[in-house]
């Protein structure tokens, strides 16, 4: 499902980013929101803010928070659920 | 993909060198770049070893700053001195950016701040935030690659702790195969042991993987396994709102946010020139002191009049706009530092965007407000070029701190005895240019610039307690740069100025003479004269007449200088905007800079000497009563003050900003399209305005 589905508060692990551009691409990567990473979604809309969680088994130990546009944060897609896929699986 | 390769199998496993330098490691000179993600709390840890002493510099042919800074380590007999440099915080090594690219090559020894190759740096030190390790510990995995000495410096050691983490720092270091330090910036923790460990570093013992997905994987399992098994409290997700979540949403949302934004801009703005005015005025006074002092002291002639009248009044003219600007950094770096900025970024993103900008340009807009040099040098934070080329071609639009004298003069002349008018101008020229710069952007961006927009995206740190000491580091450097950048450049226009409004020498006219005569005639009179109060009189009435002949004399040399013989030439040009030949002499000069227009005025007038100032009641009178070349109609009237005002909003009158525009766009046809454009906008909206006023039947 995509990450504009998600209601804030909810938690959940990215899929796929859906971003063409790679420049794009790579910085959100670099920043820590990848694919199989868990969010949490802190706002939806415009602007999207949403806190990036580390792997699973971390806790929540290792977490960022980035802000980016809608248009954005309206191509990535998460699992359906919390815990539903782990980090080597959501690949 | 299966199971990723375990770490212990993982890359290359070298055996570690020999220690170097026997027990106190490495002496002589040591160069350590500073690398690590942003908002690590990089710049912090760099203030907190080199303390305020640092020198900035650009790394040659890039537009990248580089600071340097000394830390000296280890007794008087085996001393290091160690050459930090800070170098720009960055997601990745790997990204297509320049600020990745210059990480790049100075760790390949290709670049370093001081120009001449230096080879490999001799130790590496990666700032990697504890509170966010995974994400930092690709980095780190990133830079190991390189198979450079390295030390880790684990930074906000502290938060980590206070969150209920324990980062096992043995663990670390064995998988890492490099020294690890847990530090605070902040709160001076662990710097000793680091500075130690730089001096000891050595090539990592391990090779990171080199494909990223597998790197990512590493740091993930790496960063899970130094977390110490649950000894604290770890918090959990989702059960509890924090402060930041509370705060975040209504930060950035259009309805909460930009009240709350407008209200910290107001406070601010307000600071700035209510504290500001007070060293202005101080230096101000100072440069008046020194420029008589230098009059008084040295004999008269060409000498005199250069270091008084050019010199003096030309660093004078610069440093007196030096505490707006320290003061305006010192803010920004605050609330940069509090958080509140990125918040302010992404909530703007909103209202830039629709004029072609990205959201990051606000810092570098708000910044031009003091000054549009620090202003066009942070645009190095947006990402995208043609959005960076749009934000340095419109930044000098926004209202800089020299506009404020002649906003201050015009609006003066305008409304007298009307402050809440006057202050409502003022407000309206702030307005003026900020709309111009916007649509300016949205031209540009639509014709030279065209290309997509870069979708925002920006990392939100913490909500920290600024650091006093980091924005004073920042201020300190900020105002060396202004100083050293326009002083140099204004000092220069001053001193030609002073050269144009003051050769040809001329004889004075003969009006002046037949006054300084009849003046002598009056003295000579009163000497012979018994009655006191007639000699009173006399004495007053040749002084009476000795002024006006030396207001004649000053007024004809203007007038045959070669400043006044071009204002004479190219006033036509300016007739339709209503000006005169000596109003065009004012704009002409402050083409440089136009801080000048002022005392320029003032010179031209008559009405004072070089160091005339804005807030000199005789001054403001005088300029606001001086006639044109028929007598009677003044030079400002209000039609022309309005113009004026217009133009002086919009116009590019600043070579150091023309310069600098050169220098970070990479080239002089960006600086020429600038000073074409803004001059071109500048002339148009004054031409419309005279003319409109004129019909209105004011004049």
């Amino acid at each position: 499902m995509l990450l504009n589905a998600m209601k804030a508060g909810e938690v959940s692990h990215v899929a796929t980013l859906g971003v063409d551009d790679p420049g794009d691409a790579a910085l959100l990567r670099a920043m820590g929101l990848r694919p199989g990473i868990r969010v949490r979604v802190v706002r939806l809309g415009e602007p999207t803010i949403l806190e990036v969680l580390g792997a699973e088994a971390c806790g929540c130990a290792c977490a960022s928070r980035i802000g980016l546009t809608k248009a954005l944060a309206s191509r990535v897609r998460v699992a359906a659920a919390a815990g539903a896929a782990g980090p080597e699986t959501a690949r | 993909m299966s199971e990723g390769p375990s770490l212990e199998t993982v890359g290359d496993v070298i055996a570690p060198p020999s220690e170097p330098g026997g027990g106190g490691g490495l002496t002589g000179v040591l160069h350590v770049p500073l690398l690590g993600n942003p908002n690590t709390g990089k710049t912090t840890l760099f203030n907190a070893l080199c303390g305020l002493r640092h020198k900035t510099s650009n790394f040659p042919g890039t537009t990248q700053e580089a600071r340097i800074g000394v830390v000296r380590i280890g007794s008087e007999s085996s001393e290091a001195e160690v050459h930090l440099v800070d170098l720009p915080g960055i997601y990745s090594l790997e990204l297509d950016l320049l600020e990745a690219r210059v990480c790049r090559d100075v760790l390949a020894g290709r670049l370093s701040p001081k120009g001449e190759p230096i080879g490999d740096p001799e130790a590496v030190c990666i700032v990697a935030d504890a509170t966010n390790l995974a994400r930092n510990l690709v980095f780190v995995g990133e830079v190991l690659r390189r198979r450079l000495p390295t030390v880790v410096a684990l930074n906000m050691i502290d938060l980590a702790r206070g969150q209920g983490r324990e980062i096992n720092l043995r663990t670390l270091e064995e998988q890492l195969g490099c020294r690890v330090v847990a530090v605070s910036a902040r709160k001076g923790e662990g710097l000793e042991a680091l500075s130690a460990a730089i001096r000891t570093a050595t090539v990592p013992t391990h090779t990171p993987p080199g494909d990223q997905t597998e790197l990512e994987h590493w740091a993930d399992r790496l960063a899970v396994r130094s977390m110490q098994p649950a000894g604290g409290n770890a918090p959990g997700i989702g059960t509890t709102l924090s402060l930041t979540d509370r705060l975040d949403p209504l930060l950035v949302s259009p309805w909460t946010g930009i009240p709350i934004f407008a209200a910290v801009m107001v406070a601010v703005f307000y600071a700035i020139f209510s504290i500001a005015q007070f060293p202005m005025e101080w230096i101000d006074a100072f440069f008046g002191t020194a420029a008589d002092f230098v009059e008084r002291v040295l004999p008269e002639g060409i000498l005199r009049d250069l270091i008084a009248r050019g010199v003096v009044v030309g660093i004078g003219a610069t440093a007196v706009f030096v505490p707006q600007i320290c003061l305006l950094f010192f803010l920004i770096s605050l609330l940069e530092d509090t958080g509140y900025l990125a918040r302010a970024a992404l909530l703007m993103h909103r209202v830039l965007r629709p004029f072609g900008l990205p959201g990051h340009a606000f810092v570098p807009l708000l910044s031009s407000h003091a000054c549009a040099l620090p202003g066009i040098m942070s645009t190095r934070v947006i990402p995208d070029r043609r959005e960076r080329l749009a934000t340095i071609l419109v930044a000098p639009f926004m209202t800089c701190s020299a506009r404020l004298p002649v906003y201050v003069l015009v609006t003066s002349l305008l409304f007298k005895g009307q402050p809440l008018y006057a202050g409502l101008a003022f407000v309206g020229c702030y307005m003026l240019g900020a709309i111009a710069g916007l649509f300016s952007a949205f031209i540009a961006r639509q014709t030279i610039l065209k290309g997509p927009a870069r979708p925002m995206v920006l990392e939100l740190p913490t909500y920290k307690v600024p650091s006093l000491r980091t924005a004073l580091a920042t201020t300190i450097d900020r105002g060396w740069v202004f100083l050293k950048n326009a002083g140099t450049n204004i000092l220069a226009i001053c001193i030609v100025l002073w050269w144009l409004g003051s050769y040809p020498h001329v004889l004075p006219p003969e009006s002046a003479k037949l006054l300084r005569v009849q003046a002598t005639d009056l003295r000579a009179l009163a000497d012979t004269t018994t009655d006191t109060t007639k000699v009173e009189a006399q004495r007053a009435s040749a002084q009476k007449l000795e002024d006006e002949a030396n207001r004649l004399t000053a007024a004809d040399a203007k007038a045959r200088s070669f400043i006044g013989r071009m204002g004479k030439t190219v006033q036509p040009v300016f007739a339709p905007l209503g000006y005169d030949w000596q109003l065009t002499i004012g704009v002409l000069t402050s083409f440089a800079a136009r801080e000048v227009f002022v005392s320029t005025m003032a010179i031209v007038t008559s009405a004072g000497g070089d160091d005339a100032d804005v807030h000199d009641e005789g001054i403001v009178q005088s300029i606001a009563t001086a006639p044109r070349d028929d007598g009677k109609t003044p030079i400002f009237t209000t039609a022309t003050c309005w113009s004026v005002l217009v133009f002086f909003v919009l116009a590019m009158q600043c070579l150091p900003t023309l310069a600098v525009t050169a220098k970070e766009a990479g080239g002089a046809k960006w600086a020429l399209l600038q000073l074409v454009w803004m001059s071109g906008v500048a002339y148009a909206a004054a031409f419309i305005v005279f003319q409109s006023l004129r019909l209105a039947g004011i004049s």
